[in-house]
């Protein structure tokens, strides 16, 4: 009896101290959450990348872009309006996943409290970072997703500066016209291959619409799973068996290296070959591929030879390059163009709210991003413009289209005002080229 | 809609991707047969081949020298993972020998990730020319690979055959307690198979990378097409699973121009499923 | 032979239950009050981990068969609740349960041929299995393929019924719901004669099956259960991100090994080692990347390298997990759930 009552005493004091913990504890969260209010000396902006993981590569490229911009913005005294404080990036690693990302956008707005997100580079982790922020009521600027869905969510708080691959896909049907044009229709028949994952299926199917849109007839749609291909012997037979007069490429680097020596080695060369950035645009694509890559038209949102017809871009970039020690690229000049967007709309929320009121100043920051407008001239982008519409696209971006030349560089060859060279079509057959 | 010739052709690339297939495999089999454990990180061991031939490549020289260099670093790498990590846990319970390679796999892949970065690497070699014939193609660095692939092949028959260890090798994966009596130091023998069967996957690796872009993580399929073509081949058979290779490579190429070539590899799983079901020991395997 | 609900209560009525379940219960508020969503969130995935390998385990360790293809019933589970709402606007209640029963019928199906198969073999098909499923979702158009499916954001007044909440704190709760549920089912079939028969196929099956036990209907049985809470899982998955994509819920190594590696680093041979290898193993793999990630942010592949060193110390040193290790100490002792 007597140790059954001391076993009882035991629990009843455990349970007691265990509970008085919990309950300190409890207080001592709810004293934390009190902290902060006062005079702001900075402003907060999260930034969500893919700093691990398989893009970790391209998320360190993105990373220097927002970087650099934010020095640029803090040295030419910061955001004026609200009194000269600086930018603060509060970075957020999606590790490359859809529920990283978006537990990172929760961290971001409740934990660091910042008045807007910016990211995330994969349109899946832009899709459930930017739910988090649409519920929270927190600005979503989105620099480099290209999936058309995004914009079609009807969020109020998610603003997307890039051009989609929906635009891109008129904006190649224009091109494919304009060398028709130029050299007397030659293309009718376009043929597609694509990776399967979002990315690659979107690209298609706005192509297939677009193209057959514009009177030209798909002869073949070709998909392949980009993580386990080791050969593409049998879609590129399927290709050539189609005969097309152009092929439009969607790939990541991999595959699009498998895939030009495949056409190679099978001697199928189509009068043009329009590639849509990705692998066709990566370092180490462009160091690989030598001679066979020659003449292959890519889509682009950025060029190097932009330097030449973008006056202010040559100055970032020499800046840029003195700081990283390489050139701007479409990931970083796009994430660099990003931020500075959001740091218009900032100075016009400043004249709105204050930044100390957190609700009130990021409504503020979503109606300055609403009614902004960004003439051309101020951007190193080829665009004509940033302005958003109601479901917060950017109508005034564009691509380029990119060739690549016989010195194993990429040259702008449209749209004409951004050409630096003349386009070289049809390309030349396989067993007529030196290298 | 598709012409003979396209089969014909498919057939053809299938049979020379699968002889590089049938090497990663046979390594497979040799260590499966052998020790009686699976090893996950055994296209990660090619991988290693395929780095130390882009490293000669760099050196100036052509990447086939790697072979015999590839064969022989990844061999002592094989013995020294044997005698540390497998060796301990042989006699674990399954769960303990599937996570003690599975560690191994995130260690090789992630750690030359981290070493080199995660960018993807091709070699040029001066003899990347295709060959034509009446409407098939035929890309001579994969030819070079198959022929390197049969004759790595022939020497392993030849070495589990005609030589003392090799005879020994094989009576070990027959009957582990009778090799013992027999006075075959089975700890040895391990060490062999082990250290052959990754040196082999390491052949596949520097052969692949003639033709085929590099990159850490390229170890992972074909880690999983090895399993399958192992079944195929037949539990522990080093030869069924060269044919197992070859087929499993005329099946992807070729069920690729008659499906969505996305779901090439759901029929490579399916035909595994299957196999596993219906003849467990595979095509050329003994019954068990 | 069963162990009856008074038997349960008074288990889950003992001390450390009671405090540990008063701790869980009261930690996601504090959370929430303190504005810490970062370590919600962590403490979400250990829970959904937690009833993935507890479900998982029921057929590793007490059955003996090494499933690495539990993404196929988690994806189906995320797929179920998901297509449930987003097109038939069914609430994710319901849609849980129904996302479990679906799964624990694909476990079933899949176990007709799977369980025909030994030790390595079985192994082998579930990773197959995953790698089917994975592309199969990836091409399917009606689940969206590559690009899955996301829910439409709904009104604040319907937040209940269709489970969303801008706060994770509140699916922390749901997971805990699920978790409960999770535990007094296993426990139940664990400590009763089924549970028995189990362990007996997983020493030898041979011997189980001499003794006129029918191998395959219980090896099934436990099948269909571990499925189900798998499932379970994935519906709080798409629950709680309101989205699914085919490369995040089928992938082999984020969630079939994922899975596993909880269960063997907690242990598998004690009832509550997944649990505690899911609160050991995912904070730690997460604190390791984002350590790893701020200090050398160049060295790519670093953080998992580091999880395979990990991995491997745990299978060469304390191969039966953290609970194993602890239990040869002595520091604690091994709960006998089988009662003969």
């Amino acid at each position: 009896m007597g140790s059954l009552t001391r076993s009882i005493a035991r629990n009843v004091a455990i349970a007691v101290i265990v509970i008085v913990v919990v309950v300190g504890l409890l207080a001592a969260a709810v004293l934390l959450r009190q902290r902060g209010g006062g005079e702001v000396t900075e402003i907060k902006v999260g930034v969500i990348l893919p700093l691990s993981g398989k893009l970790a590569e391209t998320g360190a490229d993105l990373r220097d872009g927002i970087e650099f911009a934010v020095d640029q913005i803090n040295s030419q005294g910061g955001v004026k309006a609200c009194g000269g404080v600086p930018i603060t990036v509060v970075w957020g690693d999606s590790a490359g996943k859809p529920e990283t990302g978006a537990s990172e956008a929760e961290r971001l707005i409740t934990q660091e409290k910042v008045v807007a997100l910016v990211g995330a580079y994969q349109s899946a982790v832009t899709k459930t970072a930017s739910e988090v922020a649409e519920r929270y009521h927190v600005p979503f600027v989105n620099p480099d997703s290209t999936s058309p869905a995004l914009t079609q969510r009807g969020y109020k708080w998610f603003f997307r500066v890039t051009p989609h691959d929906a635009m891109f896909a008129a904006q190649q049907v224009e091109f494919v016209n304009w060398l028709n044009q130029k050299f007397g229709n030659q293309i009718k028949t376009v043929a597609i291959i694509h990776e399967d994952s979002e990315w690659g299926s979107k690209v298609a199917e706005a192509w297939q619409q677009a193209f057959t849109q514009a009177g030209y007839q798909v002869v073949k749609v070709v998909k392949y799973h980009a993580a386990t291909v080791t050969s593409l012997d049998s879609e590129v037979a399927a290709l050539k068996a189609a005969n097309p007069d152009l092929l439009l490429v969607a790939a990541y680097v991999q595959d699009a290296i498998l895939l030009v020596r495949t056409m190679k080695a099978q001697n199928f060369a189509p009068k043009a070959v329009l590639a849509q950035d990705a692998g066709f645009i990566t370092p180490s694509y462009k160091e690989q591929v030598g001679a066979d890559g020659w003449y292959i038209f890519s889509r682009e949102v950025f060029n190097w030879d932009l330097l030449e017809k973008i006056s202010r871009l040559k100055e970032v970039n020499d800046a840029y390059k003195a700081k990283y020690g390489k050139d701007l690229n479409g990931n970083s000049a796009r994430d660099y163009t990003g931020m500075w967007v959001l740091y218009y709309a900032l100075e016009e929320a400043c004249k709105k709210a204050k930044p100390s009121d957190l609700d009130a100043f990021r409504s503020a920051l979503r109606d300055a991003l609403a009614n902004l407008n960004i003439p051309g001239d101020k951007l190193i982008m080829p665009w004509r413009g940033v302005k958003f519409d109601a479901n917060g696209q950017n109508t005034l971006g564009q691509g380029i289209v990119v060739q690549m030349m016989e010195d194993g560089k990429y040259y702008t060859v449209y749209p004409e005002e951004f050409a630096t060279k003349e386009p070289v079509f049809p390309m030349p057959p396989w067993t007529e080229r030196g290298g | 809609m598709v012409s003979e010739i396209d089969v014909i052709s498919a057939i053809i690339n299938g049979i020379l991707v699968g002889s590089i297939y049938s090497l990663v495999a046979m390594g497979l089999a040799l260590i499966w047969g052998v020790m009686d454990v699976i090893n996950f990180a055994h296209g990660d061991y090619m991988m290693l081949g395929g780095f130390i031939a882009y490293a000669l490549y760099l050196a100036g020289l052509d990447p086939l020298v790697a072979v015999p260099v590839a064969f022989g670093a990844i061999f002592l790498t094989g013995v020294a993972t044997q005698r540390l990590v497998i060796n301990p846990v042989l006699e674990a319970p399954l769960v303990s020998q599937i996570a003690a390679t599975f560690a191994l796999l995130l260690m090789i892949r992630y750690g030359a990730e981290a070493a080199f970065g995660p960018y993807t690497r091709l070699v040029k070699v001066s003899y990347a020319e295709t060959i034509h014939l009446g409407g098939i193609t035929i890309f001579v660095p994969q030819l070079i690979g198959f022929v390197f692939s049969i004759f790595v092949a022939l020497l392993l028959y030849l070495f589990l055959t005609r030589t003392y260890v090799g005879i020994a090798l094989q009576a070990t994966s027959q009957n582990r307690e009778a090799a013992q009596l027999l006075g075959i130091n089975v700890k040895r023998m391990y060490d062999l198979a082990f250290g052959i069967g990754v040196g082999i996957a390491a052949i596949a690796g520097v052969l692949l990378t003639t033709f085929y872009p590099l990159f850490p993580e390229e170890g992972g399929f074909f880690t999983l097409l090895a399993f399958i073509i192992v079944v195929l081949g037949g539990f522990g058979s080093v030869f069924g699973s060269y044919i197992g290779g070859l087929i499993i490579g005329v099946v992807e190429t070729v069920s690729a121009l008659f499906i969505t070539p996305s779901l090439k590899d759901v029929v490579a799983f399916i035909i595994f499923i299957v196999m596993i079901m219906v003849r467990p020991t595979g095509l050329f395997g003994k019954k068990e | 032979m069963r162990t009856g609900w008074s038997e349960i209560a008074r288990q889950a009525l003992s001390l450390p239950v009671l405090v540990a379940a008063f701790l869980l219960v009261v930690t996601p508020f504090g959370l929430y009050l303190a504005d810490l969503p970062f370590i919600a969130n962590m403490m979400f995935l250990s829970l959904m981990y937690a009833i993935a390998a507890m479900a998982w385990n029921l057929l590793m360790g007490y059955t003996g068969q090494l499933s690495i293809g539990h993404a196929v019933f988690f994806g189906v589970g995320a797929y179920t609740t998901m297509i449930l709402v987003v097109y038939y606007d069914v609430t994710p209640w319901i849609g849980m349960f129904v996302a479990g029963a679906v799964a624990a019928l694909v476990g079933l199906g899949l176990g007709v041929p799977f369980f025909r198969l030994r030790s390595h073999w079985f192994t082998l098909a579930t990773i197959a299995a995953g790698e089917i499923f994975k592309l199969v979702f990836n091409n399917w158009e009606y689940v969206g393929s590559s690009a899955g499916l996301q829910m439409k954001i709904v009104p604040e007044g319907k937040a209940l019924y269709y489970l969303q909440y801008a706060a994770s704190y509140v699916y922390i709760y749901v997971a805990l719901l699920v978790l409960a549920i999770e535990l007094v089912v296993l426990y139940r079939i664990v400590t009763s004669r089924e549970g028995f028969y189990l362990q007996a196929i997983r020493e030898d099956e041979l011997a189980a099956k001499t003794l006129g036990i029918n191998t395959f209907k219980y090896k099934m049985m436990a099948m269909g259960i571990s499925a189900f809470f798998t499932g379970m899982a994935g519906a709080l998955y798409a629950v709680r991100y309101h989205f699914v994509e085919p490369a995040a819920v089928f992938d082999v190594i984020t969630v079939s090994t994922y899975i596993a590696v909880a269960g063997i680093i907690g242990g598998i041979y004690h009832f509550a080692g997944p649990i505690i290898g899911s609160f050991i193993f995912l904070p730690a793999a997460e604190y390791v990347r984002v350590t790893i990630v701020a200090r050398f942010p160049r060295l790519f592949g670093l953080h998992v390298f580091v999880l395979g060193v990990v991995l491997l110390v745990v299978s060469l040193f304390a191969p039966d997990g953290i609970l194993g290790w602890m239990e040869k100490r002595g520091y604690i002792r091994r709960r006998r759930v089988i009662e003969v």
